[in-house]
């Protein structure tokens, strides 16, 4: 009879604890949206494929872009045809 | 016999034994998540269940006429009685009952104050701390009255002829 008390009392624990938990999850705050991200002073790379292309022409800083950071070329694959006219198409 | 007195007399016991499942898991939850703030929520929840599985308990307990949803009856003459005779149930069980309600209950109240009113939260931390004693003190008396009564009686006469023995020998 002890060990049956005891063993109810731990699924009510059990249970409890749960709802707590899922109390919790519902009372939480909503998570802040992606910009604030901006905030921390971390840099972030461009969000747009044409901010990380002004960057690189501008020799701007490293923006962590991978192809940057390997110095190939970054290009835009809508701007392809416009540049290949111009002769700056350097691709490999 | 109708069958409606029939009918509640089967579930009162299942569910005084539910009502104290709830009571002493809120209360175990309760203890364990009191110190953090990160379960906070979890905290006030299992104080809350406590609470509430008490006032329910108060409420049903003016109908009831029987135990076990009877509130517990703690009579200093029942005791002094029973001190000299020895029959009928020991008046410490009423007795504990009496402390657990008011202990924990008075923790439970503490702490729905403390949360708008911070200086009751010491209040509160005493009164849990007193309660778990008269928790512990209840978990101890029910472990001896239903299951060790016999072993400390087979120790206590173990320890009595041993020594008995020994001045035997002794003389």
């Amino acid at each position: 009879m002890i060990v049956k008390t005891i063993i109810q009392g731990l699924a009510a624990a059990a249970v409890i604890a749960a709802a707590g938990l899922a109390w919790a999850e519902v009372a939480a705050p909503p998570a802040p949206p992606a910009d604030s991200a901006t905030d921390t002073g971390y840099p972030t790379a461009p969000e747009r494929p044409d901010d990380r292309q002004t960057d690189r022409m501008a020799g701007g800083g490293d923006t962590g872009y991978l192809p940057a950071l390997l110095g190939r070329p970054v290009h835009d694959d809508d701007d392809l045809e416009e540049r290949h006219e111009r002769g700056e198409d350097d691709d490999d | 016999m109708t069958d409606a007195p029939r009918r509640r007399r089967r579930f009162a016991m299942p569910a005084m034994k539910a009502w104290h499942a709830v009571v002493a898991g809120g209360f175990l939850v309760a203890y364990l998540t009191g110190d953090s703030d990160d379960v906070y929520i979890m905290h006030q929840v299992a104080g809350y269940t406590v609470l509430g599985a008490l006032v329910l308990r108060l409420a049903v307990a003016p109908f009831a006429h029987k135990p076990p949803w009877r509130m517990p009856r703690a009579s200093l003459a029942a005791g002094r009685e029973w001190l000299t005779t020895r029959c009928g149930r020991n008046p410490l069980f009423a007795w504990l009952a009496v402390a657990l309600f008011a202990t924990v209950g008075a923790a439970a109240a503490s702490g729905m104050a403390a949360h708008w009113l911070l200086w009751v939260e010491d209040l509160h931390e005493a009164l849990s701390t007193a309660s778990l004693w008269v928790v512990l003190g209840h978990v101890a008396f029910i472990l001896l009255m239903f299951g060790g009564r016999r072993r400390v009686a087979a120790l206590w006469r173990r320890f009595v002829d041993g020594h008995s023995t020994r001045l035997k020998e002794s003389s």
